[in-house]
């Protein structure tokens, strides 16, 4: 089997999908990132950048496995429409954390149901079986652990290790200070790490307790953590293209190793 | 107050320069007579006034189109240029204010240049029998079949200057068993010969720039597009500029050449300006026809040199540097410059602070350099000293709480040489900590140039922190000199690798990266990024470099990296179980052999190896994902 890890980001903007030429290098598709490891497909989070065709340019296979961080609508609207779950000879797996005491399923449905959606999960074709989502489990050969996040609601962070890789996906994360010591010690040494940074430190004297990190904080965190490569998602909604860039330059010449994710990227472990 | 003309120093200079002249030259008895063979050397134009003195020293009137025989001497003054021919594929344009004597035997050609610049373009190759060097003080220069430039500096520096062809530059180097070095300037490099110690000289390489030709080659160039033809293919200069400018620039360098002369004359009493007033360049009696005339009475020498042994003040020295063109603080003699006093090298003048001796600036003093200052001895700062001309040797010691520099302050071990580059001198070792105190703590508005010298080596340990190498910086290490990155380096700038680099922690390049010499990557290497400024980053391995991957190894880090490059003419092996991950441009004219995994992104990554090989070892595989 081949050890190599493959993700592609298909959405890194937060809160919710923008469009147009200003935002055309980083993309505007909410939450959703490809990874392919030890012939598993596995979909992190169902944001709008779930839609298009980007599914079948990366590794369509009949079964697929669905890591969902929490149930907030920027994570979740890419799912009611995306066409393989109405493929009767696919099968989903839907990890989904049991929260205020409603299973994944239940969460699903509270979106996917009238007035706010005319179809209803039980009207999909696929295989879809929901699941509550343990400390750690696996998907075949992938190990997959998570951690809980700091963010209103709450969400889980996850980490999937196969073949001495690992990548990290802790977006919607506001951590408590620059050097959170279960966080660097979950992602310590990790291979790629996809961290949240959606404000400025000048935003967030605004947003704190919003759920989300700055840029400074996550460059710091992945520099404590030993990341080997970082790319930083959950950018605002009203960040254009040139002020990331020039976010993006900034942070660079402290920390070469992190970067600004962009969707449509692809990064090989 | 001494005064005293360095004689010990030129009597040196002179039997250097004499055992220079024996050893490089051909046989002496060859050039005592000019024999009739070969084409007949001629003096085909002269512009402006020229001089033509015999072998005897007799002055000769000047007309187009004259024989010149062996031992003639051609002078000319300022805005007045000589053409001499060989025959119609070779020849050589004198600048003003140029001496050169001609040397003739057979098809044997040799040019002695004393001063100034020449011009020459040998538009054929030279046959076998055929030979033409062009001799300096310091330097011999064979000319074969190609087009450039020789000036004498000084009486110690010597350059070539190549636009087209290459041609081979011989100086004395008592370090060879042969007691000769030869180097090779090609098309678009400026051979400069510096001295090393007391004995020998070596050859210096430097890009050439648009700026380098001056104005009287450069409208030699606009007169023969097949010449601007070969040069735009042998260089990367702009031809077309340099066409366009050629007239204009030849006009500055004249206007520049008269102020220099005025203040020369304005500095030695209000001699009357306009015409030079070296006795060399002075302009010939009116005589009529072809009758020689005796050489005009020798003028007294200027003395030029002046020595300090003892202290004196900044005012002093101020004065010495006004008048004399090289002052020299000899051991024993110091120089403090104190609160109120300014003192100032000017442009074209040279003070040097020999071994044993001790400049002080004092607090609110100032030292400024416009000219050449070198130090050999000890330069204390507590006020400011800056450079805007030539510094050369150790670095000043900057020990004020209020003292400010805009100069080099280096560690124990480097020296700024002629190149303007700090040199890290052979058996020197310094750590990464010392590199960032260069490359950070400098004043950068400037460029600053490294070159880790044979023998020497830069270690950077993870408890340094990242050093960077910013885009006006520049960092070679030679062959037989040595870089460790145990920590972190990171490039914006130019990497010269002829040595070794040893990678163990990270090495990041955003900038040029070329290597001739040995790289192994154990830990993790990462060529280019794309940035807000476009993709940044090219690697390029030249022939015979050799480049070993025991880690990882990304020719960009993510798809987003597609217009990165590396360019591989040489060769690349791949470890073992080790990844080189391709999401950049690949181009392979080299041998890549791989024992790992050639990991290459179907998105961005291109590999093209039509002139190159790869060669999948063991369980090497290369593989490109979906």
């Amino acid at each position: 089997m081949d050890p190599t890890i493959q993700i592609r980001l298909l959405g890194v903007r937060g809160t919710l999908p923008v469009h147009g030429g200003d935002f055309a290098s980083f993309g505007g598709g909410t939450s959703c990132v490809l990874v392919w490891a030890g012939g598993e497909t596995i979909i992190l989070d169902a944001g709008t950048g779930l839609s298009g065709r980007a599914w079948q340019a990366f590794h369509p296979q009949r079964h697929c496995s669905m890591l969902i961080t929490h149930a907030h609508v920027d994570h979740l609207m890419g799912f009611p429409p995306f066409g393989p779950l109405f493929d009767p000879t696919v099968r989903c797996d839907v990890y989904l954390k049991t929260r205020e005491g409603r299973s994944a399923r239940e969460q699903m449905e509270t979106l996917m149901a009238p007035p706010l959606w005319p179809v209803r999960t039980d009207s999909m074709k696929a295989d879809l079986r929901f699941h509550d989502v343990p400390g750690a489990f696996s998907i075949g050969p992938v190990e997959i652990k998570t951690m809980e996040s700091r963010h209103p609601g709450g969400s889980t962070i996850y980490k999937i290790t196969y073949g001495g890789r690992s990548v990290v996906y802790a977006t919607d994360y506001e951590p408590e200070s620059d050097a959170p010591d279960d966080f660097c010690a979950f992602a310590e040494g990790c291979s790629l790490l996809l961290l949240d940074a959606q404000y400025t430190s000048e935003e967030y004297t605004c947003t704190r307790g919003f759920g989300h990190s700055t840029i400074p904080r996550s460059a710091a965190i992945a520099h404590r953590c030993g990341a080997e490569q970082t790319l930083l998602i959950h950018h605002d909604p009203k960040r254009t293209d040139r002020h990331l860039l020039a976010l993006e330059e900034a942070v660079r010449t402290q920390h070469p190793n992190v970067r600004f994710g962009r969707q449509g990227e692809e990064v090989l472990l | 107050m001494k005064k005293s003309v360095s004689s010990i120093r030129l009597r040196r200079l002179a039997a250097l320069c004499l055992a220079l002249m024996l050893a490089l030259s051909l046989g002496t008895a060859a050039w005592a007579e000019d024999t009739a063979s070969g084409a007949d050397l001629r003096l085909t134009a002269a512009e402006g006034t020229v001089t033509l003195k015999n072998s005897s020293g007799k002055t000769l009137s000047v007309r187009d189109d004259m024989k010149l025989y062996s031992g003639y001497v051609l002078s000319t003054s300022a805005k007045s240029y000589a053409y001499v021919t060989l025959d119609s594929t070779k020849v050589v344009k004198l600048d003003a204010s140029t001496k050169v004597e001609v040397r003739k035997s057979g098809s044997k050609l040799e040019l002695l240049v004393s001063a100034g610049k020449l011009f020459f373009n040998v538009k054929a190759p030279l046959s076998p029998s055929e030979s033409l060097n062009i001799r300096t003080s310091t330097m011999v220069t064979g000319i074969r079949g190609t087009s450039g430039l020789v000036e004498v500096r000084d009486g110690l520096t010597s350059a070539v200057s190549i636009y087209d062809g290459q041609v081979e530059v011989t100086t004395a180097n008592a370090a060879t068993e042969s007691g000769f070095q030869t180097t090779t300037v090609a098309a678009g490099q400026t051979g400069m010969s510096l001295p090393v110690g007391s004995d020998s000289w070596r050859v210096i390489l430097e890009g050439l720039t648009a700026e380098d030709v001056p104005g009287f080659a450069a409208v030699e160039l606009a007169k023969d597009p097949e010449l601007q033809q070969r040069i735009a293919e042998a260089t990367d200069l702009p031809v077309a500029e340099i066409v366009a400018g050629a007239k204009g620039r030849l006009e500055r360098d004249e206007d520049e050449a008269q102020a220099e002369l005025d203040r020369i004359a304005d500095e030695a009493g209000g001699l009357p300006n306009r015409t030079s007033q070296a006795p060399e360049f002075a302009a010939p009696q009116p005589e009529p026809g072809w009758t020689p005339v005796p050489d005009p009475a020798p003028e007294p020498t200027p003395v030029v040199d002046y020595t300090v042994s003892t202290p004196i003040t900044g005012a002093e020295l101020q004065s010495l540097l006004n008048t004399y063109q090289t002052v020299t603080i000899a051991s024993g003699g110091s120089v403090t410059i104190a609160a109120s006093e300014s003192v100032s090298v000017p442009a074209g003048k040279s003070l040097t602070v020999a071994a044993g001796a001790t400049v002080t600036v004092a607090a609110g003093g100032t030292l400024t350099n416009e000219g050449t200052l070198t130090n050999n001895g000890s330069i204390s700062n507590e006020g400011y000293i800056g450079n805007n001309g030539t510094y050369i040797g150790k670095s000043p010691s900057n020990s004020g709480a209020g003292s400010t520099y805009n100069i080099l302050i280096l560690p124990e071990g480097m020296v700024t040489s002629a190149d303007g580059k700090c040199h890290i001198n052979s058996g020197t070792s310094i750590s990464g900590s010392d590199l960032k105190e260069i490359l950070e703590n400098n004043n950068t508005s400037f460029g600053i140039g490294i070159v880790v010298d044979s023998g020497a080596s830069v270690t950077i340990d993870a408890g340094d922190g990242a050093v960077n190498l910013l885009s006006s910086q520049t960092l070679t290490i030679s062959s037989g000199a040595s870089l460790t990155i145990a920590g972190m380096l990171n490039n914006s700038g130019v990497i010269v690798n002829q040595g070794t680099i040893s990678v163990t922690g990270t090495m990041n390049n955003y900038g040029s990266f070329t290597n001739s010499g040995n790289f192994t990557n154990g830990g993790t290497y990462a060529n280019g990024i794309y940035s807000a400024t476009g993709a940044v980053g090219t690697l390029t391995n030249e022939a015979g470099g050799q480049i070993t991957n025991d880690g990882k190894f990304y020719n960009g880090q993510t798809t987003s990296d597609s217009s990165v490059t590396l360019t591989n003419d040489g060769t690349i092996v791949n470890n073992s179980g080790k990844r080189i991950y391709i999401y950049g441009i690949t181009i392979n004219n080299g041998t890549i052999t791989n024992f790992g995994l050639l990991l290459i992104s179907q998105s961005s990554g291109y590999l093209d190896t039509t002139y190159g090989q790869i060669a999948n070892v063991d369980d090497g595989e290369m593989s490109q994902l979906p």
